[in-house]
Order: structure tokens, then sequence, then C-alpha cells
């Protein structure tokens, strides 16, 4: 479980560089992979804390990106009535 | 199912991340969150001035943009197209008609949305509206106990 500790650390430090690093020059999404060898008795058990760490670590990657946002509730109203409109409009509402 | 409207969609995108958060959640309990058709395109098609007024890098807000769009999903309009002319003769504003007929398409599933005159609407004909964080993290809890 040891093992499976420090590689779940190191592969959560690598996952963290990587986003960091994509989110600022990706313009197409692209997907990461990483070969672990894991023994294959525990391959399930550290695939499904992989998954829920890769979760993890998505949801702290957005809330820092959100922590410069300026946007307010006022901006999010208007702008929200603006897509709103034109979701209307595509509709055929308007017509 | 719940039905999402814009402007909470939007609203994710402010710095707190509560409402980030809780999209979030509500999709891991299981909770389908829905959204009338061409959200998407009209998101894209008002990029410019959502990434002007949140100040957020092209990168970071497309990124964002397309990560909330995989918890959301978008209805084909022929699903809900035949409530489209009750929603209009219900909607005081045209904007909330998609949203309205998605729901009675859906047996008047509940619309979390903060717009205030699609909530008064919305009571007309006993469809629910959640209007407030506090409300949705109540269903939230009722949902965790089922």
């Amino acid at each position: 479980m040891d093992i499976m500790k420090s590689s779940q650390n190191l592969l959560s430090e690598l996952l963290i560089e990587m986003l960091i690093k994509f989110s600022c020059e990706f313009s197409i999404m692209e997907e990461v992979v990483i070969k672990i060898e894991v023994p294959r008795e525990l391959a399930e058990e550290f695939k499904k804390v992989l998954e829920q760490l890769v979760e993890e670590l998505k949801t702290r990657f957005m809330l820092s990106l959100l922590r410069s946002s300026k946007l307010t509730e006022d901006d999010a109203v208007r702008l929200g009535e603006v897509v709103k409109h034109g979701m209307a409009e595509r509709h055929g509402v308007y017509y | 199912m719940l039905v999402v409207d814009a402007n909470v969609i939007i609203a994710s995108l402010i710095s707190k991340g509560t409402i980030f958060l809780l999209i979030k959640q509500l999709n891991r309990i299981g909770i389908r969150l829905v959204s009338p058709s061409f959200l998407k395109e009209e998101l894209y098609e008002h990029f410019n001035e959502i990434r002007e007024r949140s100040g957020l890098e092209d990168a970071a807000l497309k990124y964002l943009i397309s990560e909330l769009l995989n918890l959301i999903e978008v209805k084909p309009v022929s699903q809900y197209k035949m409530f489209m002319k009750e929603a209009e003769e219900i909607c005081s504003d045209k904007n909330d008609v998609p949203y309205l007929a998605l729901s009675l398409s859906s047996g008047k599933a509940p619309i979390w949305s903060f717009d205030k005159r699609l909530k008064e609407d919305c009571g007309k004909v006993g469809i629910r509206v959640i209007s407030s964080i506090e409300e949705v993290i109540r269903e939230l809890s009722l949902s965790s106990k089922l």
C-alpha cells in the first residue's frame, strides 16, 4: 500500500504539472497517457483510486482557474440573458 | 432531472466557485442536468464578451466551458418541439420558452434559474424553479438520502 501511496503522490505531481502546462498552451484538447505498472491483483483498486484522484485534480485545477475570474452576479444575469436570447432566436421563437 | 438555465451556467464562472461545485456535485450523485438546444453555440457566440467580463485567459475559459458542457446534457429540439406552443402561451419572456418547453416535455421537471419572471411564470403551471444556492443544497441532501 506504501508503494501505491507514493505512486499516487508522484502521479498527482505529474498531473498537476501537465494540467498547468497544457492549460497555458493548448488550443486543441489532447489526451495524456501515462503508463504505470502495478501488481495485477491491485490494478482494479489502483484504477479506482486513480480515477478519483484525477477527478479531484480536475476540480481543484478548475477552481484555481476560476479564482482569477472577475465576473459578478450582475454580469452573469446579463450575459445569461444574452445567451438565452440567442438560444430562443435559434429556436425560432422571435419569428 | 433538472433543467439548467444559461444564467446558472454563466454564474458558475464566478470566482467563488460555489455554483460550479454544486453542478459537479449534482452530477456526481446522478442528477441529470439538462439544457435546451443551442447552449454550446451561444456560449461560444458570446465567448469574447464572457472573456472580457471575466478577465479569464482564453485557454482557461475554453477549458472551463468545455468541462461545464460535459456535465450538462443538451437536449435536441425534436424532444420538446411539441411543447413550444404551450410554453409560448405561458411565458411572459420569449427567452424562457425553450426552457419551459423542455420542462413540460419531461413531466414538469424542475428548473434551476435565477430569473424571477421565469419563476413567476412556472409557478402558474406548477413547475418548481430552484433559484437559490440554499434550495440546490436542500435538493442535494434530499437526493443523497434516497
